[in-house]
Formats: C-alpha cells, structure tokens, sequence
C-alpha cells in the first residue's frame, strides 16, 4: 500500500475538521512528483527518496484533480524542460516545497528515464475502498 | 469496566486507497508530439502496457 501514515493521519483530521485549511489536494494544492530512488515504500515516508535535486514537480493541469464517486484522478504534465531523470518514484503531496505539506502516496517503480526532448503527462488514480 | 467476553466484536471497517498510475511519454522531436509509450503501474507496482494503446 503506497499511502503514508502521514496521510492516513490528515485524513482522519479532515473528517473533523481540524486540518489546516491549505492542507487539500485540490487543483491549487496537489503536486505531483517524480525522483530517482529506489528506496522500498514504508509508510513513515514524508516525502520521496530521492535527493532534493533530482525531485522534480508538476502542478494540476486543468480540471484536475477530477473525482466520480470514489475515484480520484491526478494530471501532471513534466514537458521537455523538466524531470529529464531516471522515473523510479512518483509521489503526490500539497506543497511545492520537498520540506513541506503531506505526501499522500509514493508508489515505487521503473516507469523509464525521460530525456529533454521528451513530454510525460502523468495521471494517479486513486481509489477509495472499503 | 472490563470488557465482555461475550460481547460480539465490533465489525470492522477497513478503508484502503488503491493507486494506478498511467504514464503517457511523447517524443517533441517532431512538428506535432508523437506517444511513444503508454504505461500503467498498479499499487504494488507491477507494470503493464495496455495492448493497442
């Protein structure tokens, strides 16, 4: 499971309010983020493993985040100028800081390794199950 | 108040988040931007590319 306890924990104050305001996952508040680690998940993760340089991000394209029912969808899009790294982490917090905000999720895997003459868009499904 | 051994357990309920991540690469080199490749990582992440994508 590639939720965080951090995560787990902020979504527990959402469902009494006692979050910070500017804690949502909304089209000014999600950020999505690539780096290079290879680093296994744990929950106790507040942020990807990579090294703060070789994090890079993308806001929401617009319309995004989308949500139907019990599934919610991310968009990114890193063009040609950036995440031109080796793809082996991908996570989604609410901050554009590597030092800041709640990492939803990290999900580790090898999606490739992007050049400067490439454009990834990239969506995170997510889905609430009981 | 000690609990009761009799008591039935309270059923519960366990909220899980499931994560796909879809990756869609695009190469600029051209005029229009041509798709590459086409990937989906599941919550575990295992990889897949959808045939015909």
């Amino acid at each position: 499971m590639p939720i965080t306890q951090a995560a787990r924990n902020l979504i527990s104050q959402m469902v009494i309010g006692t979050h910070s305001t500017n804690a949502y996952y909304g089209s000014t508040g999600a950020i999505l983020w690539v780096s290079t680690s290879c680093t296994a998940h744990a929950g106790a993760q507040t942020h990807l493993q990579g090294l703060t340089l070789t994090c890079h991000n993308s806001t929401m394209e617009s319309g995004f985040p989308s949500i139907a029912t019990n599934v919610l969808q991310f968009k990114g899009i890193l063009s040609t100028a950036r995440g031109n790294i080796d793809w082996n982490e991908i996570g989604l917090t609410n901050a554009t800081s590597t030092t800041a905000g709640t990492m939803l999720f990290r999900l580790v895997s090898y999606f490739g390794t992007k050049t400067c003459t490439q454009t990834w868009a990239l969506t995170a499904c997510c889905t609430v199950t009981t | 108040m000690a609990p009761d051994s009799e008591t039935e357990p309270m059923e519960e309920v366990a909220a899980k988040v499931h994560v796909r991540l879809h990756v869609e690469k695009f190469d600029m080199t051209d005029e229009a931007p041509r798709r590459t490749d086409y990937l989906i990582v599941d919550n575990e992440g295992r990889v897949e590319r959808p045939e015909g994508a």
